[in-house]
């Protein structure tokens, strides 16, 4: 199953990647020409370049299941790390360590689901999805150790 | 068959037979060097004895005592009531437990086994151990930056050759001989080891390896305060090839997988905590993990928009987030939430920044800058082959060679700053070296090379040819042979100085008697063997913080200060108690609870390391404290000498320091003028038979007078002050001179509770 998803995938992106590309690098030529001075336009170009990033985005996630997933559990925890973040500053940070650990648990293990992430498209998913497993049962099982220690 | 001969009658040897060989010649080799380098570090104990040396050392055994005879949690819970009296010291939090936690598993191990090795060998012996170990990680190390250049590949000939220089190299013995149970000891193995995990983690981009990297980088905390060396390295590493352009995914998956789980890591070191996140030294590692988030991220656009989008889209990006970020630094500082940049950090940068802010660290003789010549002394020719090797790293420029190019940029700088950081620029000067001379190697001995050659032109042999093979023959030998000589003549003077220069205890000293029989000088042992035995259980010895740890490692005695110098005050009072007269430290030594005091005096044998050589590092931390009370300039003489003969400051011969190192030293020479062998000074008889001790009195001095024990005497029932009982018992025997006839030669009482 994953090793289908992650072939679609490429297929995809090696595709998608230059159609959309293709016209968009002619509008910008076609806006530069007509455009002498570019004021205005490059606050245009900036919101113009999000829409094609976000449009792309979204045609990733569209195309790849394990890409939704991965991507729900990155919002998870950055979600998860926010909460906390601003329970520390509202409402101090008195066990810092309990704090420290569960804001780490949230920010170690979003790095490496990136890191998880953008090894999706390489050639043995399989051993990097093993090296992630790896890494945050270490990573987890020091938090554990750290979350009740006193300080 | 493994072996044949084919129809041309050429030897033909099978595949996996010459794997086996290689494989055997690679062993055969690691084992030789194993040898050679616990081997080149046994001379003190062949010497002396299996001791533990110097003082640190003396520290980290009592503390791997401690655990060894006690449970894990009761150690990291220790404090200790024994230092820094009357405040004691939180043991526990404030040391690197990974020393005593390596010696106490591996004697845990011995002696599952049945081997029961008592923990002193076990301690004495862990550095040469270990330093093999190294041996194997710089060859790694080597052969991880080596493979993946076009002039090296598939060569292990600089791997090889970096560990065999790294065996024996006497930068790295200095710290590493059997009996220096120092951090450094184990804290070089992990380095290389981590950065050997290192930059194969950048090279494969792999997770796992950065999570291996990111669990010696734990054992690297937990040993060394050198750690930060590390922490400040990869950020740079990673942060010089994002310049470079350098930048995929591998670098985002390794750096942030062993920044994760190795600042979380970290901070499960007590004396570490929360250092990682709050301090000034840590917050280049910090801030490339926040940068590598900003480049991944832009990055991702990179691949969608078109280049001239990505670039503007890129400065928007960057303007706001630089901005926020710099308003963010400005306001942690300001606000406290960050702590300030250590001394220790500035004494980094500035090397006169420790001398004239904080005397503790300028004290210490390894922090003093490195003069020249313990270069060579140190590396011996490694050090001119060293430029090249990295000339031979940026012609490759690959993610490695960056790392070491990097290395030894910072490497050389810390070393020429402190001395005592020699220790960390001797794995890459070897590394270095092993790629010059591996270079070398591959130029003029390479004998498939050769074969090739002389396959080719079997043909077509003519006399021209012949000739211009022999002139090449012979300059190829030439430089051959200067090389084997430099390489034979390295060995040489690593031996020399590790006999020489790096295998003292010093705590027993060696010297030679007239006739050249050697001499063993015991003094030490044998002034703490005396407190051990002689002296209450509970009794309070003030000496310089120099030999606290002695002291509570072999007289097992309460101490005041010691080498761990975290209290400036408390070392000040005590420099403050010795550096005054005898009125004034009387009140400060009761205050403190003084019983004893200890003094280390070379004058008689010419020991230069004595105390009134540091006496002007006590006086100048006191004065830090006290500046009107105890001041440096009033010990010199009016033209500026340090002089400690009758023209002496007054301050100087009133001090207690003074008088407990002098006092009674004319009655060694009898009637003739009493010299000082350190300063090269001649006090005359008469002066020196004046000098008195009121308050204090002479319960011990050793063999050749290198310790001096004093005791304070008990307050006078009546409440007279001392010194005015002193001072009428002195003119009272002036009226009477016949008395001092009289007076025999008061040796102490040495009768020994066995």
């Amino acid at each position: 199953m994953a090793r289908k998803d992650v072939k679609g995938v490429k297929k995809v992106s090696v595709k998608e990647i230059p159609a959309v590309e293709k016209p968009f690098n002619k509008s910008t030529t076609t806006t530069t020409t007509t455009t002498t001075s570019s004021k205005i336009s490059w606050y245009e170009e900036l919101s113009k370049s999000i829409d094609t990033a976000l449009i792309q985005y979204k045609k990733d996630l569209a195309s790849s299941r394990r890409l939704r997933l991965i991507d729900t559990f990155l919002a998870f925890l950055m979600i998860s790390g926010i909460v906390q973040f601003a329970f520390c500053i509202l409402g101090g940070s008195n066990p810092f360590n309990t704090f420290l650990s569960g804001f780490g648990a949230c920010v170690g293990q979003f790095v490496l689901t990136v890191a998880l992430r953008v090894q999706s498209f390489d050639k043995n998913p399989e051993i990097a999805f093993g090296e992630y497993i790896f890494a945050s049962l270490l990573l987890h099982f020091v938090l554990v150790h750290f979350m009740n220690q006193l300080a | 068959m493994a072996v044949s001969f084919d129809k041309e009658g050429y030897l033909r040897v099978d595949a996996s037979v010459l794997a086996t060989l290689r494989l055997l010649v690679i062993t055969s080799i690691a084992i030789s060097l194993s040898i050679a380098a616990i081997g080149s570090r046994l001379f003190s104990v062949i010497r002396f004895e299996s001791i533990i040396h110097e003082f640190d050392p003396w520290f980290n055994f009592r503390a791997t005592k401690y655990l060894v005879n006690h449970t894990f949690y009761k150690f990291l819970n220790w404090f200790d009531d024994k230092t820094w009296y009357p405040l004691g010291r939180i043991t526990g939090g404030t040391l690197y437990p990974g020393l005593m936690v390596t010696s106490a598993v591996i004697s845990n191990l011995l002696n599952k086994l049945s081997l029961p090795v008592d923990i002193r060998n076990i301690t004495v012996m862990l550095a040469p151990a270990f330093s093999t170990l190294t041996a194997l990680s710089t060859y790694l190390f080597t052969y991880e930056v080596t493979s993946s250049t076009k002039t090296f590949k598939n060569n292990k000939t600089p791997a090889l050759l970096s560990a065999a220089f790294i065996a024996i190299v006497p930068g790295y013995i200095s710290r590493s001989v059997a009996g220096s149970y120092d951090n450094e000891a184990i804290a070089i193995t992990l380095l290389m080891t981590t950065f050997y995990f290192w930059i194969k983690s950048v090279k494969l981009g792999s997770i796992f390896y950065a999570s291996i990297t990111s669990l010696f980088y734990f054992y690297m905390v937990s040993a060394w305060g050198g750690y930060v060396f590390i922490t400040n390295m990869i950020p740079l590493h990673i942060f010089v090839l994002i310049l470079m352009g350098r930048f995929d995914y591998k670098l985002y998956t390794s750096y942030c997988t062993w920044y994760a789980l190795g600042t979380l890591m970290s901070m499960q070191i007590p004396f570490v905590r929360f250092s990682p996140i709050k301090s000034n030294d840590h917050i280049s590692s910090f801030g490339v993990f926040g940068l590598l988030q900003l480049v991944i991220f832009a990055n991702y656009f990179k691949t969608i928009l078109s280049p001239k989008l990505f670039n503007n889209f890129m400065i928007a990006f960057g303007t706001i987030i630089l901005s926020l970020g710099l308003i963010f630094l400005i306001f942690a500082t300001k606000f406290g939430w960050i702590a300030p940049w250590t001394g220790r950090f500035y004494s980094l940068w500035d090397t006169n920044y420790a001398k004239v802010h904080i005397p503790i660290i300028a004290s210490v003789s390894e922090h003093q800058p490195t003069p020249w010549s313990s270069f060579y002394f140190d590396l011996n020719y490694l050090i001119w082959c060293f430029p090249f090797g990295v000339y031979l790293c940026f012609n490759d420029l690959s993610n490695e060679s960056i790392f070491v190019i990097i290395y030894s940029v910072l490497g050389s700088y810390f070393a020429g700053v402190m001395i005592r950081l020699m220790l960390t620029l001797a794995p890459i000067v070897c590394v270095c070296g092993s790629l010059t001379i591996g270079k070398l190697i591959q130029i003029y001995l390479d004998i498939k090379l050769y074969l090739k050659e002389k396959n080719e032109k079997k043909e077509d042999y003519n006399n021209k040819e012949n000739i211009t093979n022999l002139s090449n023959l012979i300059s190829k030998l030439l430089i051959i042979l200067t090389m084997i000589f430099y390489l034979f003549f390295y060995v040489q003077h690593c031996i020399w100085v590790n006999s020489n220069a790096y295998s003292s205890p010093s705590v027993v000293l060696a010297s030679k008697n007239r006739d050249g029989s050697a001499a063993i000088i015991d003094d030490f042992r044998e002034a703490y063997y005396w407190l051990r035995m002689n002296t209450e259980e509970d009794s309070k010895v003030m000496a310089w913080w120099d030999y606290g740890y002695q002291i509570g490692g072999m007289a097992d005695r309460t101490t005041f200060v010691d080498n761990n110098t975290w209290n400036n005050t408390h070392i000040a009072t005590v420099g403050k108690a010795m550096s005054v007269n005898e009125t004034n430290s009387e009140i400060v030594m009761r205050k403190l609870g003084v019983d004893y005091v200890l003094v280390i005096f070379g004058g008689l044998l010419g020991y230069s390391g004595d105390d009134l050589n540091k006496f002007l590092w006590m006086i100048r931390i006191s004065e830090g404290i006290w500046p009107e009370e105890v001041n440096e300039r009033s010990f010199f003489t009016d033209k500026g000498e340090y002089r400690i003969d009758e023209l002496a400051t007054d301050s100087m011969k009133d001090s207690l320091m003074y008088k407990m190192s002098y006092y009674k030293f004319g009655e060694m020479f009898q009637n003739r003028d009493p010299v000082d062998r350190v300063r090269q000074q001649r006090l005359s008889s008469k002066y020196a038979n004046e000098i008195h001790l009121d308050i204090l009195e002479e319960v011990f001095t050793s063999e050749n007078w290198l310790v001096r024990i004093y005791k304070l005497k008990e307050e006078d029932n009546f409440g007279r002050s001392l010194v005015e009982i002193g001072d009428k018992e002195r003119s009272e025997e002036g009226k009477s001179k016949r008395s001092k006839r009289l007076q025999t030669k008061k040796r102490p009482n040495l009768d020994l509770r066995v």
